[in-house]
């Protein structure tokens, strides 16, 4: 018994890592592994074979459709990211000249919340703002700007800016965080010696943002070329990138050309993040001398007013598919026409009778309940054994449990897809606890992380002067003061699961479909309200969840989530 | 001084100046005027006001009313950029994106100026410095002392009618901070150019400038050469922060037939030259420690206290005792260690000092 003890005691750092590296090791590399072996068995008249050829490969490098379909998915990228800095940076600019916190802690709440609503609800919100029965062309015909309406869904505009909108919040953060550390004497120190308001920024202020530029283009950029929903909901089969490419191959039964395709897809990402991660490297001698002294500047006039401008129009476009979501949910039509023609309850009455969406919440729920406890506490453990644990190649181990965060989610999904049928465990709502465990394990990790950090070790101290078996300690002593960590990263491990779209849709069978999934499935062939009235639902659970959440996570705590200044 | 315009010999005035945050007044009816050519010192402790005085002049702050002219041009909407001003800030606000040649190049180049002219500037005022060589340095690849050379080239290189300082050696440990004194002394004088230093260091202060203001609660409260505000300070305030005094609270008994006030102070009775104090008033008087001679109690003068040593403390080349004398005064007094009789704790000694050593305060 002792000897048992004594055991665990040496080696516990190393049975903390077990869940963690399980999870990522027994589902994601492997997965991943598995993908590259397939990339090299042969398709050959509709069947598959696994006879070892290079045959994808081939085919994928010398057939011009897939260059096009590569150059397409690079260039939406790159549209997508361009104009998400263009917005991006002057709204955070603008959030960095709000003075009022209560006014701050809106524009946050309302710029970060399309991350809390689901892909899908966004992209059925565009869908009702663009089409050409929609609002804006709705709007635009009634004014007479246009005598016929203009195409703005089916093809590229449509696709670009519900990516725009939905990856925004990665472009503004961190612009944001570099530019709350600024240091304003040197925008003083600028003035100064000669330079008026635009030259300062010029010179000084938007040379020094870069990192948080390049961190953001970083960012949207991964996210964009390996965004799956919004092509194929909102491109109408013309936006040709490579994850929808990906998932015809799987439909069609050619594994070999989809896991080449992944591979391809997964090959772009780390190329990007490495261009970007050199770009940042170039940047890192900006280390400012002094402790940086935040200050407001005073106000200005005309450019003030402008940013002010800007802030308001961003918010108004973060808002919009969401607000007129809910509006259509009580449309009177059967069609999603706008204005709405009378008031109407059926929608609702609709959603609540309709058995797929009923059986879709219900394993939804089940497995994003499950999957949060099993991401929470295999974080946990983890976080545990990397922050206090003698752990060799603890950097190794952290890049490890983070690395699914950098992976196209449909590569993911085709390499998890291949695994789970050779393993004969697909379609079992088990293996998709265990996968959305294993992608909202990096949050999770992150999260527990940086709390346990900031633990006071001295109370833990005291807590075993007086007594208290580490258990205990763990219990009365370190988990309270990690609340607020353990509570954000159990909401974004569920939401990560219950939003979880472009992996699942490889993994599901009819008897255990996702909602998520359910309401893609549905989008693809009816255009009525119904979904506005469940995305409406959603919208309202989502908003309850993070206010309950919220009630645990007090002032102080979140206060220095947010203001950080 | 003319009504329209500044004295034609300050480079830079202040005229009753005020400038407020909401109900905080940080300066407060500030006039002053600096002029061509000075190292002019603002001392005063932390919240005094010197640094939002520094920022006026620089255009951060608008005075919430009162004027500042420069050269003579009144300047209260010139906003900093338009300025023949450049400060030095206190964490020196050096631009870390930039190597050292392109940081002091900035302003001219703002300024649009030919690059061989920007050329020349920045490479005599780096030698000016004693940075010649370090052009493409970057800021972290610099000491302390390094980067504060930088921040000055930087504002020196635009030559500026003023160049503000604000606590620049702040930062620097002792031994830096003495030697970085006396190279911005020789700087300032090589250069020709008018400085105004804000510090809450009086020893820097006094080693520096060729005039000082003392500044309490957003007022001046004294300004003076150094000398003049050491041996002749206005005020308790003043009198206690520049230097180690005695202040002791004292009627007014009358004026002797020299001129000199007769004072008491609990038991005390002393002389004071050049006090315009009239008899019955009650005022405080400084009296500095090492202006008090101690003496043996049996070799007293016939103008000395009696007392007895309570306390002494030994720091090297001075000796400081404290001397309870009259009915509970106490005075501190420094002697130097090498030259002067030494006593101990108890001791009955005498204590004296001439006419003109206690100064009679405004308070």
């Amino acid at each position: 018994m002792a000897a048992a003890f004594a055991f665990v005691a040496r080696r516990r750092a190393s049975l903390q890592l077990i869940p963690a590296f399980a999870l990522t090791a027994g589902i994601f590399a492997s997965a991943m592994l598995l993908l590259f072996s397939y990339s090299a068995y042969t398709f050959r008249g509709g069947q598959l074979t696994e006879e070892v050829s290079f045959l994808a490969w081939q085919k994928f490098f010398t057939d011009p459709f897939y260059f096009g379909v590569v150059a397409k998915t690079l260039q939406l990228a790159l549209g997508v990211t361009a104009a998400a800095l263009a917005i991006g940076y002057p709204t955070a600019y603008a959030l960095t000249k709000v003075r009022s916190s209560k006014l701050l802690v809106a524009a946050y709440i309302i710029i970060f919340s399309p991350l809390l609503v689901s892909l899908v609800v966004r992209v059925y919100g565009w869908l009702l703002l663009l089409s050409d029965n929609g609002v804006i062309n709705q709007a635009l015909l009634a004014i007479g700007v246009i005598a016929q309406p203009i195409r703005l869904i089916y093809n590229e505009i449509g696709v670009v800016i519900a990516l725009v909108h939905i990856l925004l919040p990665f472009m503004i953060f961190p612009i944001l965080s570099v530019l709350l550390q600024f240091d304003h004497a040197l925008r003083e120190a600028a003035n100064d010696l000669g330079a008026n308001r635009v030259q300062a920024f010029l010179r000084v202020v938007f040379p020094m943002s870069l990192p948080g530029v390049v961190a953001g283009c970083q960012i949207v950029f991964t996210l964009a070329i390996s965004a799956f929903v919004t092509p194929e909901l909102l491109g109408g089969g013309k936006v040709q990138v490579l994850s929808r490419a990906i998932w015809f191959n799987v439909v069609d039964v050619n594994w070999p050309l989809a896991a080449v395709e992944a591979i391809v897809l997964l090959a772009l990402a780390l190329a990007a993040l490495a261009v970007f991660d050199l770009a940042a490297r170039s940047l890192r001698a900006m280390r400012p001398t002094g402790s940086p002294r935040p200050r407001r500047d005073s106000p200005g006039g005309f450019i003030d007013g402008f940013l002010r401008i800007v802030l308001l129009a961003v918010l108004a476009f973060v808002l919009s598919p969401l607000v007129f979501v809910v509006i259509n949910s009580f449309n009177g039509s059967a069609f999603n026409s706008f204005p709405p023609q009378g008031f109407s309850l059926q929608w609702y009455q609709f959603v609540l009778g309709y058995a797929p969406f009923r059986e879709g919440m219900v394993n939804s729920l089940i497995i994003a309940s499950a999957s949060t406890l099993v991401a929470v506490v295999a974080g946990m453990l983890a976080a545990l054994a990397l922050t206090r644990g003698r752990v060799r190649a603890r950097g190794a181990f952290n890049a490890f449990f983070l690395s699914p965060l950098v992976m196209p989610r449909v590569a993911v999904g085709i390499a998890v897809f291949i695994l789970l049928i050779r393993l004969r465990l697909f379609g079992t709502t088990g293996s998709l606890v265990l996968v959305h465990a294993m992608l909202s394990l990096p949050f999770a990790l992150v999260l527990l992380t940086a709390s346990l950090v900031n633990v006071n070790r001295t109370l833990e101290e005291a807590a075993m002067d007086l007594g208290a078996g580490p258990l205990r300690t763990f219990w009365s002593v370190t988990l309270p003061q990690i609340r607020a960590g353990l509570i954000v990263a159990a909401v974004f491990a569920f939401i990560t699961s219950f939003d979880e779209t472009e992996a699942s849709i490889f993994l599901v069978r009819p008897s255990n479909t996702t909602l998520p999934i359910q309401m893609f499935l549905y989008l693809e062939q009816y255009q009525n309200p119904t979904l506005a009235a469940l995305s409406t639902l959603l919208i309202a659970a989502t908003i309850v969840l993070v206010v309950v959440a919220l009630r645990f996570v007090r002032g102080a705590e979140l206060a220095r989530l947010v203001a950080r200044r | 001084m003319s009504a329209d315009g500044a004295r034609a010999s300050d480079v830079i005035e202040l005229r009753d100046v005020t400038r407020s945050f909401g109900e905080v007044v940080a300066v407060d009816h500030v006039s002053l005027g600096i002029r061509q050519g000075e190292f002019f010192a603002l001392l005063g402790p932390s919240g005094c006001g010197k640094t939002t005085t520094l920022r006026v002049m620089a255009g951060f702050e608008r005075p919430s009313s009162g004027d500042v002219y420069l050269r003579g041009r009144r300047v209260n909407d010139v906003p900093p950029y338009r300025r023949e001003t450049n400060l030095v800030f206190q964490q020196l606000a050096l631009f870390p994106h930039m190597d050292v040649y392109d940081n002091v190049a900035f302003g001219l180049r703002v300024k649009r100026r030919p690059a061989a002219e920007v050329g020349d500037r920045v490479r005599s005022v780096l030698q000016l410095v004693d940075l010649a060589g370090y052009e493409r340095r970057r800021m972290h690849e610099l000491s302390g002392g390094q980067q504060q050379r930088v921040a000055i080239a930087r504002a020196l290189v635009n030559e500026p009618a003023v160049l503000l300082l604000d606590e620049p050696l702040g930062a620097l440990d002792l031994k830096l901070r003495l030697q970085m004194q006396r190279e911005l002394k020789a700087m300032q004088r090589r250069s020709g150019t008018t400085f105004v230093y804000v510090t809450h260091d009086q020893g820097e202060a006094l080693a520096m400038a060729d005039r000082v203001a003392v500044m309490q609660l957003g007022k001046i409260a004294q300004l003076g050469a150094p000398e003049h505000i050491y041996s002749k300070p206005a005020t308790r305030f003043v009198a206690h922060f520049i230097g180690d005094t005695n202040i002791i609270p004292v009627t007014v008994r009358e004026r002797a037939a020299d001129g000199n006030a007769i004072l008491e102070a609990n038991g005390l009775r002393f002389a004071a030259t050049d006090a315009d104090a009239r008899p019955g008033e009650t005022r405080h008087v400084s009296l500095r420690p090492e202006k008090i001679r101690i003496a043996a109690a049996h070799a007293a003068r016939p103008d000395g206290h009696g007392g007895t040593v309570t306390d002494v403390t030994f720091l090297g080349p001075l000796t400081r005792y404290e001397v309870s004398v009259g009915e509970g005064v106490r005075l501190v007094v420094q002697t130097q260690t090498e030259s002067e009789e030494h006593f101990r704790r108890d001791d009955r000694v005498s204590l004296s000092w001439l006419p003109n050593a206690p100064v009679v305060l405004k308070d």
